[in-house]
C-alpha cells in the first residue's frame, strides 16, 4: 500500500479528517488540503512540531494540538522517520489512532497484498463507488449536540451502510446491515440504498419506510430470501422531529440504545430473515428525548467480534462500555470495540451511530 | 510554597493520575514544577512553545510517549501548565475537567506576578 492508497483508506473510514499528509525524512509529501486553514501557515507548523518530535531522546509515539476552533493536529509515528499528520474537525482522534494502529498491522501482515494488484485496484475502485453513495451524514447531524458515526467494513467494501435525510422539521437516519460482507455484502446495501431513495417518502413513519423496503426487496427477488439466495437487511430507521426532540424509530432486528441516567435497550423479535412476518407486524416507538438524553444503533458485527481468547464482545460488554460512556467521547466504543479485536481477525461489517440530538 | 505552587499542588491532589506537574510561560521568567518526572516535563516544553502561533488558537496538548503522557493546557496563548500521567491513554474529560477547576486560582497567581 502506498502512501496515497494509505491516505485514502483512512479518509474513506473518517469523515471529519480535513487536510492529511506524510512527512518522510524531512519532506512533506501527499498533502490533501480541504480545510480553511491556511495551507501555507499549516505547513509550516507541522513542519516544526515533526522537527521538534524528532529528538531521539523523546520518544514520541503521537501527540495531538487542539485548536479553540475545534480543529485537531494530530501526529502519529508510522515508522523511523516517517510521520503522518492529520487536521480534523473533531475530537475522535482517539479512535483514529486506534485505527491507524490497526491498519498498519494488516499493512505488517501483507493483509492488503494477498489479492493480487489488479483485484485490490478493483476493489478499491468499488469502494470509492460505494462511498460515492453513501450520504454525507455528519453533514446532517451536524447541528446536534454530539455524533459519531463508525464505519468499518471487514474488507475493502462492505454489506454494513448508512443512509439519511432531512427536511425543515425531520432528519430520517438509517443503519443497515446486509447480508454477506465484502462484494456480496456490498452489493446488497447498494440494492437496499437504491430502494430506500425510490420508496422514501416524508410523511411517513419508520415501520411504514421498512415496509416499503421489503415489498421493494420482494419485487426484484421473488421472496428468494426464505430460500437463502435473496437479500437480507437488518435496518433500523429513526425520525426525529429536531424542535420537538421527538424520536421514532423501528428496526427489523437491530437494537436500539437510549442513553440516558440509565442505558435502556430495545430490540424488536422479528427476523429480518421473515419477510412476510416483517410487513404484517413490525411497529414504529415514540421517545421523547430528555435534556441530555442520547441514542446508539449498530450492525451485529460490533457484538460479535471475536477476541484473542475466541470470546465474543456481546450485548453486555457493549452495554458496560455504553454505561460508562462520558456523553461527550462515544469514541470510547470503537476504541473498545478495537481494543478488544486486538490481532484477531474482523468478524463481520460494524458500523455504530451515536446523536446526541 | 508560591501561589503557582499550591495551584499546582492542588491541581495533583485532584487528578488522581496526575505525578507531576510544570508551569512555564513565554511572557514570565517564572517556572514552577511539583510532583515527579519534572525532568521529563522540561524535556517536552519546546513543543507548546512552538504550537503557539497567532494563526493556532492552541488551547490543549496531548504528547504519548513510550514512558507516559503528558497533557500541556495552555492559558491565554501564553502560559503554559503540564501534567505528567501516568496511563498510555488519559481521559482528556477528567483533564480538562480538573484543569478547568483550578483555571480560576492559576489566572489569580499568574496575574500577581504581574504586579
Amino acid at each position: 500500500m502506498n502512501n496515497q492508497q494509505f491516505i485514502n483508506t483512512l479518509k474513506s473510514n473518517f469523515n471529519n479528517i480535513l487536510d492529511v499528509g506524510i512527512i518522510v525524512d524531512g519532506e512533506l509529501q501527499d498533502f490533501v488540503h480541504a480545510s480553511d486553514v491556511n495551507q501555507e501557515d499549516l505547513e509550516g507548523l507541522v513542519m516544526r512540531l515533526y522537527f521538534l518530535s524528532l529528538d531521539p531522546e523523546k520518544k514520541i509515539n503521537f501527540f495531538v494540538n487542539q485548536y479553540q476552533d475545534e480543529k485537531f493536529l494530530y501526529f502519529i509515528k508510522l515508522e523511523e522517520g516517517k510521520w503522518l499528520f492529520i487536521l480534523c474537525a473533531d475530537d475522535n482522534f482517539a479512535t483514529l489512532h486506534f485505527y491507524i494502529k490497526y491498519l498498519l498491522e494488516d499493512i505488517k501482515s501483507n493483509k492488503f497484498l494477498q489479492d493480487s494488484d489488479q483485484d485490490r485496484l478493483k476493489l478499491q475502485s468499488a469502494r470509492r463507488i460505494q462511498n460515492l453513495l453513501f450520504p454525507n451524514i455528519t453533514k446532517g447531524l451536524s447541528q446536534y449536540k454530539k455524533h459519531q458515526l463508525f464505519y468499518n467494513p471487514k474488507d475493502t467494501v462492505g454489506g454494513d451502510f448508512y443512509w439519511f435525510r432531512n427536511n425543515p422539521q425531520h432528519d430520517w437516519i438509517v443503519v443497515g446491515d446486509c447480508t454477506g460482507h465484502s462484494v456480496e455484502g456490498a452489493l446488497g446495501s447498494v440494492s437496499v440504498m437504491s430502494i430506500l431513495n425510490q420508496v422514501f417518502d416524508p410523511t411517513m413513519d419508520p415501520h411504514l419506510l421498512i415496509k416499503a423496503l421489503h415489498e421493494g426487496l420482494n419485487d426484484i427477488q421473488l421472496l428468494d430470501v426464505n430460500s437463502g439466495y435473496g437479500i437480507g437487511c437488518e435496518i433500523m430507521v429513526i425520525k426525529i422531529d429536531r424542535k420537538k426532540k421527538l424520536l421514532k424509530y423501528s428496526s427489523n432486528g437491530m437494537p436500539f440504545y437510549l442513553l440516558g441516567d440509565k442505558v435502556k435497550k430495545s430490540k424488536t423479535k422479528t427476523s429480518s430473515f421473515e419477510p412476510e412476518k416483517v410487513i404484517k407486524f413490525i411497529r414504529s416507538r415514540t421517545v421523547q428525548l430528555e435534556n441530555e438524553e442520547a441514542f446508539f444503533v449498530h450492525s451485529d458485527g460490533l457484538t460479535d467480534q471475536i477476541n484473542d481468547f475466541g470470546k465474543r464482545f456481546k450485548s453486555r460488554k457493549l452495554s458496560d462500555t455504553l454505561s460508562s460512556l462520558d456523553k461527550g467521547h462515544p469514541q470510547a466504543v470503537a476504541t473498545a470495540f478495537l481494543e478488544w479485536k486486538g490481532e484477531q481477525e474482523q468478524t463481520d461489517d460494524v458500523v455504530y451511530l451515536y446523536v446526541q440530538p | 510554597m508560591n501561589k503557582i505552587q499550591e495551584v499546582l499542588s492542588h491541581l495533583l491532589e485532584k487528578y488522581s493520575t496526575a505525578k507531576g506537574a510544570m508551569f512555564f510561560s513565554m511572557d514570565l521568567p517564572t517556572e514552577e514544577s511539583v510532583g515527579e518526572h519534572t525532568d521529563f516535563l522540561e524535556l517536552y516544553k519546546d513543543i507548546p512553545m512552538m504550537s503557539v502561533d497567532e494563526n493556532f488558537k492552541t488551547t490543549f496538548n496531548y504528547i504519548n510517549t513510550e514512558k507516559g503522557s503528558i497533557v500541556i493546557f495552555f492559558v491565554n496563548n501564553l502560559h503554559f501548565v503540564s501534567i505528567f500521567v501516568d496511563e498510555q491513554n488519559p481521559n482528556k474529560a477528567l483533564a480538562t475537567r480538573t484543569f478547568e477547576s483550578i483555571k480560576p486560582s492559576l489566572e489569580l497567581a499568574i496575574a500577581s506576578l504581574y504586579e
